[in-house]
């Protein structure tokens, strides 16, 4: 079943250069792009920054509006305010740092408890009762909810960062680089726990992240993006093992790799991602891409080889 | 003679809720024309170690309270006026952060030199210029009259390794450099830093909480856990044959492709000690898998093992004493 569905989707941020008048330019965040996550699945989203990865995120919320294109949670289109709402209690997002998305001036269990609150969910003893459950589904002790957040380790603060977004009991979590503040050691602690937890509660994920290791281990179908449009979508271990639109392979190349006797100077990526001001036309990658032809001039349509789409003119049908 | 040479480092923070002390009681060398990797957790004292040697410790709270830093064989304490963006040079993690938004790249690249080597602005602006080339920015010469937010951030940080590198300096501080960057990007400077090895005479301290970055670039590390050093190797050997149970944990942690799906991850458990009441003994005893009586007694000592540094206590038989 597929839980959220997006078809389509434009999100332009327009820029004002003149005081008066409708904005002339717009910078594409998110150009065309379409995908669906199927319920009970981790669906990631890779790309550099400014590839347009947590602008889809926060579009789903409705932080921002889109402008153009569909989103359809659980069948329903996602239109009107009524409709956000509905979504943003059925779909709780967990946040890169969260020493910058705890209020430092709350207890944690004020912090946990708060969604419960605004949606005035069961009587003020259910709500505690809930928030003691969720704390120790996140593994804490019940003695952290009387704790600040600066009280906390930072492995600790994502912690209650989950227990946050489980307390309303979503559907749907979007994981925005939860590990990418964290040390290493702590970082395979939180993959654990949310790997632990999609188990135990049946939970769907969107895992953005730019840790292409990671993502090959946790999620089950991946989507790359480069300038706010897809190059590459389908099962996780097959892009990020046999990658084969040229920018998953640049990439998967550009990763460090834990061993010294491997330092590839040649496999090198050069250049830099262009500004989304001013996106080239067709391909976004072609500036970059060593394979590059006249018709990458032309904005690719997506083609079926072997179970993934692609992006790229090199690849024909079939 | 080693390049630069610290001796019993204990560097005291006062904070209103006690004392920290990180790093508490360091010794290391850094060769001529080396890259030695310091790896870390958050609050291992990395950072503040790199800021002792530049003599920028914050004060207050910071204050270096013993240990001995010499360059060359001279105590830095004394001269790091001098040495500091001449001899001795730094590059943060995040490059907007150290840049002057207000002034042009040129200005700031000039007046290091004219500062340091009584150049004239003719002589420094040639001497820049070559600099941002060798760094790999295109079209140097525009790119000069340029303000910092006009850069990219990986250009931003090319421009920061310009700044260090142009007086030629004997020693380079690297401190997360490439944290903040995008991967295609970080790989870029991480080649950089590798042309730099190859082509100056330059030593780097190149500082990581990431075992992957390091590998790509060191020739020696030297891995810190709450404030002390627990061990200390050439390169391949630490990726070969880790030896304290801190390092092998760290390195069981480095996800990597090709395991089983949804397998879990190595962890460490617990958490990183609070430095306010560290652990008595081994700093890593708590958390360590192979914990004994002796460990949460006394503080271990270096062992060498095969050619390794280890502070711990399994290797004290039939490994010297260091």
């Amino acid at each position: 079943m597929k839980l959220l569905e997006i078809k389509d989707l434009k999100v332009y941020f327009p820029i004002k250069d003149k005081l008066f008048g409708k904005p002339e330019k717009f910078i594409k965040a998110v150009d065309g792009v379409s995908f669906y996550v199927e319920k009970g699945e981790t669906f990631g989203i890779v790309g550099e920054s400014g590839s347009g990865k947590s602008t889809i995120a926060m579009t789903i919320l409705g932080v921002h509006r889109k402008t153009d294109g569909e989103i359809l949670f659980k069948g329903r289109v996602i239109e009107s305010k009524e409709d956000f709402k509905f979504v943003r209690k059925k779909v709780q997002i967990v946040f890169q740092d969260p020493e910058a998305s705890l209020d430092p001036r709350k207890k944690i269990k004020h912090i946990v408890r708060e969604g419960l609150d605004i949606y005035r969910i069961g009587s003020k003893d259910e709500r505690n009762e809930k928030v003691k459950e969720v704390i120790s589904k996140v593994g804490l002790t019940e003695e952290a909810l009387d704790k600040y957040p600066h009280e906390l380790s930072g492995g600790q603060k994502q912690r209650v960062g989950i227990a946050r977004a489980l307390v309303l009991e979503p559907e749907l979590l979007i994981l925005d680089e939860p590990t990418s503040s964290l040390d290493v050691s702590v970082q395979a602690q939180i993959l654990n726990l949310l790997m632990d937890l999609q188990e135990r509660l049946s939970l769907t994920y969107i895992f953005i992240s730019h840790d292409l290791k990671v993502v090959e281990h946790i999620a089950d179908r991946v989507m790359i993006m480069y300038l706010g449009k897809i190059m590459e979508m389908g099962s996780a271990q097959d892009i990020l093992l046999k990658p084969l639109h040229p920018y998953t392979k640049a990439l998967l190349s550009s990763v460090p790799l834990p061993d010294p006797k491997r330092r590839k100077d040649e496999e090198v990526f050069e250049g830099e991602v262009p500004s989304p001001l001013d996106p080239p036309r067709g391909c976004p990658f072609k500036a970059r891409c060593k394979y590059a032809m006249d018709i990458c001039d032309e904005p690719p349509k997506p083609v079926r080889v072997n179970d993934r789409l692609i992006f790229c003119h090199l690849y024909k049908e079939g | 003679m080693a390049l630069l040479e610290v001796k019993d480092l204990v560097v005291e923070f006062s904070l209103p809720e006690g004392k920290i002390r990180a790093p508490d009681g360091i010794s290391f060398e850094v060769e001529r024309e080396e890259v030695l990797g310091i790896v870390g957790e958050s609050g291992s004292g990395k950072s503040v170690t790199a800021l002792a040697i530049m003599g920028l410790v914050p004060s207050p709270p910071g204050r270096v309270v013993s240990g001995k830093i010499l360059f060359e064989g001279r105590d830095v304490s004394r001269s790091i006026h001098e040495l500091r963006g001449k001899e001795i040079s730094m590059v943060f993690q995040n490059p907007l952060n150290s840049l002057n938004p207000s002034l042009k790249i040129s200005v700031q690249l000039m007046e290091v030199l004219q500062e340091h080597l009584n150049m004239n602005e003719k002589e420094a602006w040639n001497r820049s210029v070559e600099v941002l080339k060798m760094m790999g920015i295109p079209d140097p010469e525009t790119m000069m009259n340029r303000y910092p937010f006009e850069f990219s951030g990986g250009m931003r940080q090319r421009v920061m390794i310009a700044m260090a590198m142009l007086c030629e300096p004997k020693l380079l501080i690297a401190d997360e450099p490439t944290t903040a960057l995008d991967v295609t990007t970080q790989a870029q400077i991480l080649k950089l830093f590798r042309k730099l090895k190859e082509s100056s005479k330059t030593s780097i301290i190149f500082i990581s909480h990431d075992l992957s970055v390091i590998a790509q670039i060191a020739d020696r590390v030297m891995v810190m856990y709450a404030g002390k050093i627990v061990e200390k190797a050439k390169i391949d050997d630490i990726f070969e044959h880790p030896f304290h149970p801190y390092t092998k944990g760290l390195l069981k942690s480095i996800p990597s492709f090709y395991k089983e799906r949804k397998s879990r991850f190595h962890s460490i458990p617990g958490n990183v000690p609070n430095l306010m009441n560290p652990p008595k003994g081994c700093r890593f005893h708590p958390r360590c898998p192979d914990t004994f009586e002796l460990c949460r007694e006394k503080e271990p000592p270096f062992f060498k093992v095969n050619g390794s540094y280890v502070s711990c206590w399994l290797y004290r038989r039939g490994a010297d004493p260091a």
